[in-house]
């Protein structure tokens, strides 16, 4: 069985989602996964163009809600939906990622959460054993 | 969960006693079934970190209806000193000017009520809802955007989307002074143009409901409400722009606080002073904001007369829809006040929170200078909302009071209790027509996941901040 990539976490007014990963290109990619997923069905979306896109931060926590605020930003300025983001290249400074998607179209895709921002409420990636996770809080 | 011994005042007011960095007390609004509510989580904790800012003044605020948000919480007002006080994105929050107006017409619920799905599935049809919705306002160029942010609900007037009479009944006429557009950056620019007039999602409404109780027959008829009436709430704010706004001033808030020397409890409280120029810039750009959601709701309420017209082969004037009020629920404001026997123009954030002038009150347009302004606090849409009025007494807080319901049940929680039930039917089967742009919105957005937005209103009606002028039930509800 796949291992989760994030799950719900209570929070009675807003989303806080804690998001899980082997390393961190895999928690910077499934909490891209985990945003979008919010926001759409992923089934039916698919693989028609690919974008780079990066981010900055002044550490690794900066740089991660860096990153999914240029997500949400893209979906919501551009109608653009991902369905998977690869991470090329990732120091604590600096993510660039290669996102796979297509043109968010309400005719033909399930939408399922308006999500208005990513915060910095209480971001801090944490080691467990093997796995590394973050709980991220979006203000819905 | 709170660490904070409250003191009780009286029945409706709990003191949060000043204690480490705490500049002012706190004080919430609540009875006693709210206060356990409240202690439920960290609200109370957000409450004493907000008394904690640079200039606040006499206390941090707390309305009935406050829950946790980031930094300040949501139900939350703290005036500030010109001089010494702070300017903080966080206490006005995400959707900035999420506000609320109430149409009201000459319509007869009893009259109309065979035709309330008709007119309910015309107005869905006719406004852009939900995630992603936009196009409202066809070709919007760059130029026209900046127009909306500097002149607010007056554009749409401009464009023929309604009346002078409009502006006059919305809260700073519909367009805040001191927007100015080039404060807005192009990221925000862009993520608004296609959404201007949209709805949106989450707990954004539009609502036809019927006057089912007048408490007070002076302010009714001031506003033009009467019992058994057809009236319209508009329920909405900037959208992506103002989230936008929002998101953009935190990352300027952050170091600014640093470079200003600000101790912050709580990083989300990031702030400048109001006269610094990372304030000042704030200040601007949120005004714009402000801005482009009173013209958001301008544009969503000419769109809606006009297609009830439509739908019930009426004329305007048989219609008889009129804007009772507009107010923002979340904005930071220059308003003056009675601070310390003085006449004080002051810094105000409500976050949460509606503005609540009094009778006689400068700013308020004559037909409501001798009853006070109309204060409009929505609740969910199984239940009911209220009208209230401002009262002379609101200057206790700075002319604040509450904003709706709150909820009770995370958005999962409440998904997990609709699991198996069909609530668009269960809303049916008591007379309300429910249409939505996605179906998981109807769940999380059910009426047992909020507060009974009674409780609250009572609350500051007994404290007497806002006084209870009817009651309004829903007939027909879009939602995102």
């Amino acid at each position: 069985m796949a291992k989760k990539r994030y799950e719900e976490v209570e929070h009675t007014a807003d989303i806080r989602l804690k998001v899980y990963g082997a390393d961190e290109k895999e928690l910077f990619s499934n909490g891209a996964f985990a945003l979008f997923d919010r926001m759409v069905d992923l089934d039916g979306v698919h693989d028609v163009f690919t974008d780079e896109i990066e981010a900055e931060g002044g550490d690794l926590e900066e740089t991660l809600i860096n990153f999914l605020s240029e997500l949400l930003w893209r979906f919501d300025a551009r109608r653009r939906v991902y369905r998977e983001c690869r991470i090329a290249e990732l120091s604590p400074g600096r993510v660039r990622s290669l996102c796979i998607g297509e043109e968010f179209d309400p005719a033909r895709h399930h939408a399922r959460q308006g999500i208005k921002a990513v915060t910095f409420h209480d971001v801090k990636i944490t080691r467990t054993g093997k796995r590394l996770s973050v709980v991220i809080t979006f203000d819905v | 969960m709170a660490g904070f011994e409250l003191v009780r005042l009286d029945d409706w007011r709990w003191e949060i006693p000043r204690t480490g960095g705490m500049r002012v007390p706190g004080l919430i609004f609540a009875d006693d079934a709210l206060i356990s509510d409240i202690n439920k989580d960290d609200s109370v904790d957000q409450v004493a970190n907000v008394a904690c800012l640079p200039g606040i003044i006499k206390y941090s605020y707390a309305m009935p209806d406050i829950h946790l948000g980031y930094g300040f919480a949501i139900g939350g007002v703290a005036a500030m000193d010109l001089d010494t006080g702070v300017i903080s994105p966080g206490g006005v929050g995400y959707d900035i000017n999420c506000g609320v107006r109430l149409v009201r017409t000459s319509l007869v619920a009893d009259e109309v009520k065979d035709k309330i799905e008709a007119m309910t599935k015309a107005l869905f049809a006719a406004t852009p809802v939900g995630v992603g919705s936009s196009g409202a306002i066809k070709r919007l160029g760059q130029e026209d955007e900046r127009r909306i942010l500097e002149r607010g609900a007056r554009w749409a007037v401009e464009h023929g989307l309604g009346t002078e009479e409009d502006l006059d009944c919305t809260e700073e006429r519909g367009s805040m002074e001191g927007a100015d557009a080039s404060a807005v950056s192009p990221r925000a620019m862009e993520r608004g143009r296609d959404q201007a007039g949209t709805l949106g999602s989450g707990n954004h409404f539009l609502e036809l409901s019927r006057v089912a109780e007048v408490f007070d027959d002076n302010a009714a008829r001031a506003f033009g409400l009467f019992e058994g009436q057809v009236v319209m709430q508009i329920h909405c704010g900037s959208r992506g722009l103002g989230h936008q706004v929002c998101d953009d001033y935190i990352r300027v808030m952050l170091p600014a606080s640093h470079k200003y020397g600000i101790d912050l409890p709580d990083k989300q409280l990031c702030s400048a002073p109001i006269r610094s120029s990372e304030g000042k810039r704030y200040f601007a750009a949120m005004a714009a904001a402000a801005n482009f959601a009173w013209n958001n709701r301008q544009v969503i309420m000419a769109r809606a007369v006009e297609t009830l017209e439509h739908s019930l082969s009426i004329s305007p004037k048989a219609l008889g829809a009129r804007l009772v009020y507009d107010v923002a629920h979340n904005i930071a404001k220059f308003e003056k006040h009675v601070v310390d026997g003085r006449e004080t123009e002051i810094l105000i954030h409500r976050k949460g929170a509606t503005r609540a002038f009094g009778p006689g009150r400068p700013g308020l347009p004559e037909r409501y200078r001798a009853t006070g302004q109309p204060v409009l606090i929505p609740g969910d849409m199984g239940r009911q909302s209220f009208v209230c009025v401002g009262t002379q007494a609101s200057e206790e807080t700075f002319a604040s009071t509450c904003h709706g319901a709150g909820r009770v049940l995370s958005r999962h929680a409440a998904i997990a209790k609709a699991r198996g039930r069909n609530i668009i039917r269960e809303l049916a089967q008591r007379g309300i027509v429910v249409i939505a742009g996605e179906k998981g919105t109807v769940a999380e957005e059910m009426p047992e996941a909020y507060k009974d937005v009674a409780e609250v209103v009572k609350v500051m009606h007994e404290a007497g901040i806002s006084r209870k002028v009817a009651r309004l039930v829903p007939m027909g509800v879009i939602k995102g």
